[in-house]
Formats: structure tokens, sequence, C-alpha cells
């Protein structure tokens, strides 16, 4: 682009005037998505700092009074917490290993050429259809303790604070099914052949061509999907809510559960110190899978 | 599935043989070759089946409790095929329990946060891909951050301020906080970083603008990943619960997630119709997924897969 | 539905504090006169235990109705399902047709807790909360204690035509409902737990079907007799839901007190009583039972998988409400015979069950039948206008008229609240001809015989108690913690609940 021949002033005017407008632009395009992220997502975030800080009678019979941290700290080192983090652990480590092995089941079992092999593949993809409330009704048909077909199944037991988690939990693996068996699917389909070829030729057999040439190249797949499940588990609430309610004994209590207190047992301050636990969660979890894929991407991908 | 099979792989131990419709390069076996790759295919094709029963399985149990009688069901021993079955149980989930109303009321929420998203999403991605502004990094970082408050963690806020505004069991109340989302944004800003410096150059040149160069080039450009975003976006957002839970207390404004739960527990003597709104609320999914096989397929790997 | 922002009633701005001060100052002055809700957003302050045993008429304008112009809008909120929920809304299309002042919309709100928890969070945004809420029975403290609703002394006062249904409600309902000398709710829905029984197996176990186990201890030594006569199929003589109402009925029953202060009733109850000899006899009793196998224990939920184990003869005897009685019926055979015959006159076997189930005065810890009264009522909220709580009262009154209880207690099983719904002809020959009929009546009796003198407890942070109870109950029945170590925790929790409260109270 050749600039016409102007006083050096001129031309630094204009460039400023087009610098000013892309900014103003810049912000006019950003302003609604700043907007409601401000609205709904900082703000409350001060909201809950505020609930965790007061205490407010239930009455709403006088203003909030400010407590200082002591709530906050009280609620975090109580057994409420605790469980609530512990349940939440457990619901992650029951849905994600076994959620990403019977993906790359389910996954490799299919990837390969025979007739109808299409149909199989519908099939197993076929929960990605469902929703957590869909997907939870379904599985009170299999569990609940009276009329479930799988009642009497010991380690089902929906009714036994030792089980009831682990059987929540499976409904959350068949509905992730669909989901890991598309994705794994797909990263099977995009290994290059000759890779395969070539190590076939240098005399691997199929379960080492599997583990050093397959896995290695779907693992980014594989992380993609980790880290999608650790989220899902930590949304964790319809599936509570359908088949236990929380019980028995709060054993299917997660965190988010314990938060959204549809019961109402806790006190605002006590839910928005939760809420806060959470959120340090959230943010650990989140550093986590940051740092491991940042460590993925040096390897170069 | 509609994406095709173009790569032929045998990842388990098996036959190193590929059947079917097979290389036609590949010299004739002989026939106990081929009697073994029938025998090893009936092994994996066993194992297939296998599978699918147990996936399906849940399903199956659904339908043939939506179809059953409860009470005759279970007095029958609870066996695998229906018993006394009653057909009016699905139009009574619309009738008895206005189905049809959260299934509209589902959909016009989902329709209104996917738009919603989809604009202010494309917006502030051209903004980072394309504008120069000052304390840009700074508005990024603010993106991500919302990464770290999802609805889970701000819930119990979100439901105070909703109220304060008036928007308990009401659209706004049941969209607002989703009208924009980071996921979104980033996921358009990096279609939008693709697209090559030259032909940016060459829409200068032409006298394009930015709304312009927008709507004429960057969008029709990166069509396949921001259909891949629409499919996100709607499956999340027909598919949430906690929110629309907490954000109404009257039936008539429950989504068909939450409807779902209250049908069970408004009807505890009709299980039957609890299950067949299940399966009426799975249907519209369903539907989705036969017709747009490949874009939902594309829209769930963009980001994991390359290519 | 309000669309104008409204500002957050916790976030007071400097200038607002200073214009409010001199507004207070102006209307503690004003502060006798009037004690009906304020539209701040804050509930007027205080417990209920300045001296108001005196009915206060000018608390319930009712006259408000016949002046507002328009048509009143009313919400009523309730926790029924099935056949109650649908005889509510029956009886609100009625009124609605019968009259063109008021118009009343009925609302679900999910189960007791989840509509005791909405009911708390609008206490802030009075706009938000309904005009009539049928709540659980002991969430009367509550209500009490927030300063939104009327009492119905109040209104009964500015109402005589009223005075006749209430003059004329049987003693143990009035006391359940009242508090500190107060009637405070101004609709009902009584029922009571109740044991449901298969004759069949009781024979078989060569048990008489005349006289039933009376107590928890005889009903044991039954329940062991049931097991060893080896009935094919039983999973555990009797099943039950771990829910808190049995053992509160039975501390009742046995006149044992919950909490200080009267069970409440003479003022605000602040010290626990739940952690007492009696609770840990009966939590000791069921502990037992389940670990013997004589016990079936479901978590508490609001399903129906207790009554389907009494219908499929997994177990002999169900500890439940007497609202069950309907949907018990229909689980183990209609009994009518215009149901049973088919088309061709003959009688369908298919639809007649071999099951001889008969409804018996729940076991007592000393004495069968013996226990509170309990289920819910319907308290006039105080709403944003006057016209509203007089609408509601007039719904309200519609609803206590015979007919319509006639009706609320043929569908939702509940029981007669006055001597004239009691005689009415139509109650009397459901008491005799049908089998449900016959089942409510063995109930109703159990009503009668209910000490007045021991109404049960009314308990402030009642979400709290109830969810802590059930969980401790699950930990000790269905899981493995001691009786004694689970009461103790859950009382110091229920302990620190109570003073909590009494704090938020206090204002």
């Amino acid at each position: 682009m050749s600039a016409p021949i102007s006083p050096p002033t001129t031309e630094r005017a204009r460039r400023l005037r087009t610098k000013l407008k892309d900014a103003a632009l810049g912000y006019a395009f950003l302003l609604p998505a700043l907007v409601v992220f401000g609205v709904f997502a900082y703000y409350p975030l001060y909201r809950l700092v505020y609930y965790a800080t007061h205490e407010q009678s239930r009455f709403r019979n006088r203003p909030p009074q400010w407590v200082g941290t002591e709530q906050l700290v009280d609620t975090l080192r109580s057994q409420d917490f605790i469980q609530g983090l512990t349940h939440s652990g457990l619901y992650m480590i029951y849905t994600v290993p076994l959620g990403l092995f019977l993906g790359v089941v389910l996954a490799v079992s299919t990837h390969r050429r025979l007739k109808g092999i299409k149909i199989f593949q519908t099939i197993f993809s076929s929960t990605v259809a469902s929703s957590v409330a869909v997907a939870s009704v379904v599985f009170y048909t299999l569990v609940n303790p009276e009329i479930g077909y799988f009642k009497d199944v010991a380690w089902l037991d929906l009714s036994n604070p030792s089980s009831a988690l682990f059987a929540v939990s499976l409904s959350s693996v068949w509905q992730n099914l669909g989901l890991t068996f598309i994705v794994v699917l797909a990263a099977l389909q995009a290994v290059p052949d000759e890779m395969i070829e070539a190590a076939t030729l240098d005399g691997y057999g199929a379960v080492r061509r599997f583990f050093r040439i397959t896995v290695p190249l779907i693992s980014p797949a594989l992380l993609f999907l980790a880290i999608v499940l650790v989220v899902v588990a930590l949304q964790a609430y319809a599936q509570i809510e359908i088949l236990t309610q929380g019980g028995p004994a709060g054993s299917t209590e997660t965190l988010l559960f314990k938060i959204a207190d549809p019961r109402g047992v806790r006190s605002l301050g006590e839910r928005g110190s939760l809420s806060l636990g959470l959120f340090v969660l959230t943010a650990a979890v989140a550093g986590l899978q940051y740092s491991i894929m940042a460590k993925r991407v040096t390897y170069g991908d | 599935m509609a994406t095709e099979l173009d790569h032929t792989s045998d990842g388990t131990a098996g036959s190193g043989a590929d059947t079917g419709s097979g290389a036609r390069d590949a010299p004739q076996r002989p026939s106990g070759d081929a009697l073994r790759a029938v025998l090893s295919n009936l092994g994996t094709y066993l194992i297939l089946t296998l599978l699918s029963i147990v996936i399906l399985f849940p399903i199956y149990m659904l339908i043939l409790r939506a179809l059953s009688s409860p009470l005759r069901y279970i007095a029958a021993g609870q066996p695998l095929y229906p018993v006394d079955v009653q057909w009016d149980v699905f139009a009574n989930a619309f009738t008895q329990a206005n189905l049809g109303r959260s299934l509209w009321l589902s959909f016009i929420v989902t329709m209104v946060i996917v738009l919603a998203q989809l604009l202010t999403s494309t917006l502030a991605a051209y903004a980072f891909a394309f504008l120069e502004f000052p304390g840009k990094t700074l508005m990024f970082v603010v993106v991500i951050g919302t990464l770290l408050l999802p609805i889970e963690v701000t819930l119990i806020a979100n439901v105070e301020i909703i109220r304060s505004l008036g928007f308990l069991n009401s659209t706004q109340g049941l969209t607002l906080p989703f009208l924009a989302t980071a996921l979104g944004v980033f996921l358009i800003r990096q279609g939008f970083l693709g697209i090559p410096r030259d032909l940016r150059d060459a829409s200068e040149l032409d006298g394009y603008g930015h709304m312009r160069f927008l709507f004429r080039v960057a969008v029709p450009m990166t069509k396949p990943l921001i259909g891949s975003f629409v499919v996100i976006s709607f499956l999340g957002a027909w598919n949430q619960y906690v929110w629309p839970r907490f954000a109404t207390t009257e039936d008539e404004w429950q989504t068909v997630q939450v409807a779902l739960r209250t049908i069970s527990s408004e009807n505890p003597d009709q299980l039957n119709l609890g299950f067949a709104a299940a399966i009426i609320a799975a249907l519209p999914l369903l539907a989705l997924l036969i017709f747009f096989q490949r874009q939902i397929v594309r829209g769930l790997t963009a980001g994991a897969v390359k290519g | 539905m309000v669309t104008t922002a409204r500002p957050s009633v916790s976030r007071p701005s400097p200038s607002f504090l200073r214009s409010t001060g001199l507004a207070t100052l102006a209307a503690v002055a004003l502060f006798g006169a009037a004690c009906g809700g304020s539209d701040e957003g804050a509930g007027p302050a205080g417990p209920a235990t300045p001296s108001t045993s005196l009915a206060d008429a000018a608390n319930c304008p009712l006259d408000a109705l016949d002046d507002a112009e328009g048509v009143t809008e009313v919400t009523v909120w309730h926790a029924y399902t099935s056949l109650t929920k649908t005889a509510l809304e029956t009886a609100a299309e009625e009124y609605n047709a019968s009259q063109d002042r008021v118009q009343v919309s009925v609302q679900a709100q999910g189960s007791y807790p989840e509509l005791l928890k909405k009911y708390e969070d609008s206490l802030g945004t009075p706009a938000d909360l309904p005009d009539v809420v049928f709540g659980e029975d002991t969430t009367l403290q509550f209500m009490v204690d927030s300063g939104s609703v009327i009492a119905a002394a109040d209104c009964i006062e500015a109402d005589p035509d009223a005075a006749a249904f209430y003059d004329d409600l049987l003693a143990p309902v009035e006391n359940a409902y009242t508090v500190q000398g107060k009637l405070w709710a101004a609709a009902y829905g009584v029922s009571m737990p109740i044991m449901y029984v298969n004759n069949d197996h009781l024979r078989a176990a060569g048990l008489s079907t005349e006289n039933y186990p009376g107590t928890l201890d005889e009903l044991r030594t039954a329940a062991e007799q049931i097991k060893a006569a080896g009935i094919p199929g039983l999973e555990a003589p009797l099943v039950m839901q771990l829910y808190g109402w049995f053992p509160e009925n039975w501390l009742t029953g046995a006149q044992q007190f919950i909490v200080d202060e009267d069970n409440g009733r003479s003022a605000l109850a602040t010290g626990s009583e739940f952690g007492n000899d009696t609770t840990a006899e009966i939590v000791e009793w069921m502990d037992q039972m389940e670990a013997d196998g004589l016990l079936k224990a479901y978590p508490y939920t609001s399903d129906i998988t207790q009554f389907l184990a009494l219908g499929n003869e997994s177990a002999s005897i169900l500890i439940d409400g007497s609202r069950g009685i309907t949907a018990v019926d229909a689980v183990v055979g209609g009994a009518s015979v215009g149901e049973v015959t088919g088309e061709d006159g003959a009688v369908d076997p298919d639809q007649v069950s071999g099951l001889e189930v008969n409804v018996a005065p729940v076991p007592g810890v000393e004495a069968p039948g013996r226990g509170g009264v309990w289920g819910s009522a319907a308290f006039v909220v105080a709403g944003t206008s006057d016209a509203e709580i007089a609408g509601g009262w007039d719904f309200l009154q519609y609803f206590n008229s015979t007919p319509v209880q006639t009706r609320w207690l043929l569908d939702g099983s509940y029981l007669p609240v006055t001597q004239q719904i009691q005689g009415a002809p139509e109650v009397q020959e459901y008491f005799t001809a049908t089998r449900p009929g016959r089942w409510l009546s063995t109930v109703n009796e159990q009503l009668l015989s209910v000490d007045p003198e021991f109404p049960g407890p009314v308990i402030g942070p009642y979400n709290e108690f109830r969810a802590g109870l059930h969980s401790m109950l699950e930990d000790v029945v269905l899981g493995s913690t001691a009786p004694a170590d689970g009461i103790s925790t859950f009382n110091e929790q229920f302990q620190s609940d109570l003073e909590d409260y009494a704090r938020e109270v206090g204002g």
C-alpha cells in the first residue's frame, strides 16, 4: 500500500484516527460479552465473598452483619465441606478413568472395515443424545432400590451409603459413552495409515502397535476428553437429585449439591463459603489441566 | 456414523486381514485363511453385539417401563417384555404434565442462548483477532477468567441477582447469564486467526471496513468452526439442568430437563408417566443426531482432534 | 411478575441509611397500630413473644376485598402430589367459577422442604411470596417467626361467619396449630402414621388378625414370628421409610418433649430435648430390627417404593402415613366391586388381588395409636395487598366448607377436622362402604383418641432438623453408626441450629 505524499503530521494524525477508531470498535465489539461476564460472572464472585463474610438472618428481618472470615474458615474446615469435596472427587475418580477406558474400547472395536460397522457406530454414539436428566431417569429404572431392575446388586445399592455414589456415577459414565466414543474414534481415524503399516512391517504385534503407536497419537484427544469429563463430573447435580436426592446419609452429596441445597438446610453464608471452595477447586483443576496441556504442547504436536 | 471410515487399522489383536470391501490388489487367499477370517469376524460381531446390548439395555428398560402399567409390571416380577401396555401414557405426558409447554420453553431458551452466544462470541473474537486496542491482553485474561466462574460456582449469587431484577420465572432469567461464553470467543477467534494475512490485506485494499470484512469474509471462511460452536452451544443450552432448576419457582416455567424430575416426583403413583416424558424429551436430540450427525461429530471433536 | 429493577435489600447506601433513620423514628410511633407486613423487603422484626394471645382483627383486613376494583389474584403454594394435588386444584377451579372477585391459581412447589426453602428465599422480596401457603405441620414455628403470615385467630375475629367452623374444630387439631395461645393455621389436612398389615401373612405366621401388635416390642415379636414362618418372596416382615415423622410421632405419643418450652408451644424453643431415653429406645429398636433382617428400611423420598413392597408381598407390615391409604389400596388391588367386574359382569380375577390388607393403629412406644396430629395446614400470607389477604381468606373458607372438605377427605385420605365433617353423611358412608374408607375410619378413631393437651413439637429450624434426622437415621440404620453416637451428633447439631435460629429471630 503506497501512501500518498503528504506532510508527516497529517499522516500520523490519520493513523492515529484509525487507531482510535479501531480501539473504539474493539471495545464496542467486546462490550456485549464483557457486560454479560461482568454482571453474571465477576459481580457474583464479589457477592459470594459478601455472603461468606456476612451473616444474614433467614427472615431477612435485619441487614446482613459483617462477620469477617470466621464463617468462611469455619465452613471450609467443616465436615460438610470436606465431605462435599470428597464426594466430588470420588465422582471424578469414578467417571473419568472408566469413561476413557470404555470410550477407547468402544472406538477400537468399531475402528475396522466390516459390513454393518456403521450401525454399531451409531449405536455406540447414541448416548450423546441423552441429557443428564434423561440419563438419570433411565438409570432410575435400573438402580432404584424398590423398582430398579438391578436393585438386588450389592455394589449398585442406592440405599447403602457405601455404594450409592458409585451407582449414581454410573449414569454419568453411561451418558458420557457417546461423547468419548465419538472423540476417540475420530482420533483413531486421524492416525496415519503409514505409521501402522510401517510398524507392522517392523514386526510389531497388534498390542505393541496399539500401545507404542496408536495411544501416543491419540493422546491429545484423550487429554481433551479427560478435561471435559472432569468438568462434567464437577457439574453433576441432576443425577443426584433424581436418583438419591443427596442420600442416603448424605453419601451422594457433592459440593455442588450442598451449594444448591434444594432442601434449604444451609444458610446463605455457608453456601457462599462453599461456593468459594468450589471456585478454588475449579481453579485448581483448571490450573492442573493447563499445566498438563502446556507440557504437551512444548513436546511438539 | 457419517464420518467415513477412511482409514483401516487394526488396533487390537485379531486377524491381520481386512475383510469386507477389502483391497482388490491382495492376492487370493487360501480357503483356510478365508474361513479363519469369517470366524474371527464372527467373534468381532459377537463382541460388538454384546457391547451394543449393554449400551442399549438402559434405553430398552426405559421404553419398557414407560409402556407398562407400573403396578402390573412389578407384580409380574419385572420381566423383559411390556406388561399391560398403556399407549395413552405418551398423550398423558402432554395433557397431564404439560410437557408440550416445557419442550417449547426449552426450545425458545436454547435458541435465544445459541443466537446470543453466536453474536457476542463472534464480535468479541473479531476484536481479539483483528483489532488492536489498549488493554487487549487484560481483556483477554478477563475472558479466560470466566472459565473459572461457571454457573455452578456462581449459582447462588446469580439466583439472587435474577431475583432482584424480577426475572425469576421468565425467559430473561433463564437466558441472561448465558448470553456470552468464553469458549465461543476462543473457538471463533481461533478460526479467525487462521484466515490468511493476504486475504485481510486484499480486503483492506478493496476498501472493506471491519464490519464488511467480518460478515463478508471472516464469518463465511470460518463457517465449519462456527457450525461446530453452534452444536456445542446448542447441546449445552438444551441439556442445562442446574440453572433452570433454581432460576424458576413455578411449574409452568420449567424447561424440559427440569420438568422430567417434577413429573416423576409429582406423580409417584404413575411412574410410567415420568418414563414416557423422558423418552419424549430425548427425541429432539435423537432426531438431531440422526440428521446432523456430521456436524455434531465435528462439533464435539473440535479442539480434540487435529484435521 | 415484577419487571422493574429493585435494589438488593442487603446493600443500603449511606444516604439511604440516613433517610431511613429519620423514617424509622416516625415509624416506631406508628408501629403499635399496624402489625402487618412492610413493603421494604424486611419482614417485621421480632418473635411472637410479646403477648399476642389476644386476636387482633386489625391484622386481617377482610373489607379490602369489597373495596377492591377488578379481580384479585391469589396464588396458593403447596407440596401435594397426585390425587391430593388434583383435589386442591379442583377446589380452586370450582371456587373461581363460583364467584368473580377472586381468581385463585394453585402452584405446586415440589416437596415440603423445597416449598419451605422457596418460601424462605422469597422473604426478602415479598412480591415473590404467595398469598396462601399449605405448609407442613411443624413449620408452624417458622411461619409465626417469619412475621409473614397472619394468624387465623385475627381473621376469625374479623370474620364472624367463620367462627362456626373454627369453634367446631376437634381439640387436638386446634391445639396442634396453636402457638402461645393463638391459632395460626386457617385450613388443615390432617394425617397420622398408621400400620398396614397383610392378614394372610399374619395368619401364616400363626398371629391373630384381631389383635394387632400394639407396641414396638410386640411388633418385633410379631416380625420374628413372620420371618420364622418362611413366607416365599418375603424380604423382611416390616417395611418403612426412614422418615423423621415416625420417631416424632412415637416421641409425642409417649409424651416426650422434643424441644423445650413445652415443645415450643409456650415460648420460642431454644433447647433440644431430643437426646432422651425414649429416643434412644426408638432408634435402637429400628437399628436392631434392620440388622436382624426384620425391617427393610428405605431412605426418605417422595417415592412410593414402600407401598410397592407391601404390594408385591416382599413385606407383611408397612408403617406409613394415612395419606397413603388410596395409594396402598390401589397397589394391593382395588376393592370396590365396580372396578373389579369386567365387561361381561364377571369378576376379573386379575383385578382382585389376593392380598387381604388391613389398617391398624400404629404401634406406640407404650401403647398403640398414641401420637399427634400431623399433616399440613394453610396459612394466610401477609402479602403485598390487603385485597389479596382477604381473597386468600375467602378461598380458605370455601375450602373449609363441608362439601369441599368431604372431597378433600375422599381424594387425599385426609381426616375430618370438625364435628360437622365427622358427621357428614358422605363421610360416614365412605367410612363403612369401601375398603379405603374403612381404613380411614380406623385412622379416624386414632385421631379421636389423641391427647389434645400434648400436641407435637413446633420447631423453628425445621428443614435442618428433618434433614439432620434423616441423615442420622440413614447413618445408623443403613450404615454402621451406633445409635448413641448418631443421636448425640445429631442432637449437638440440632441444639446449635436452635440457637442460631433464636438469634436470627431476635433480629
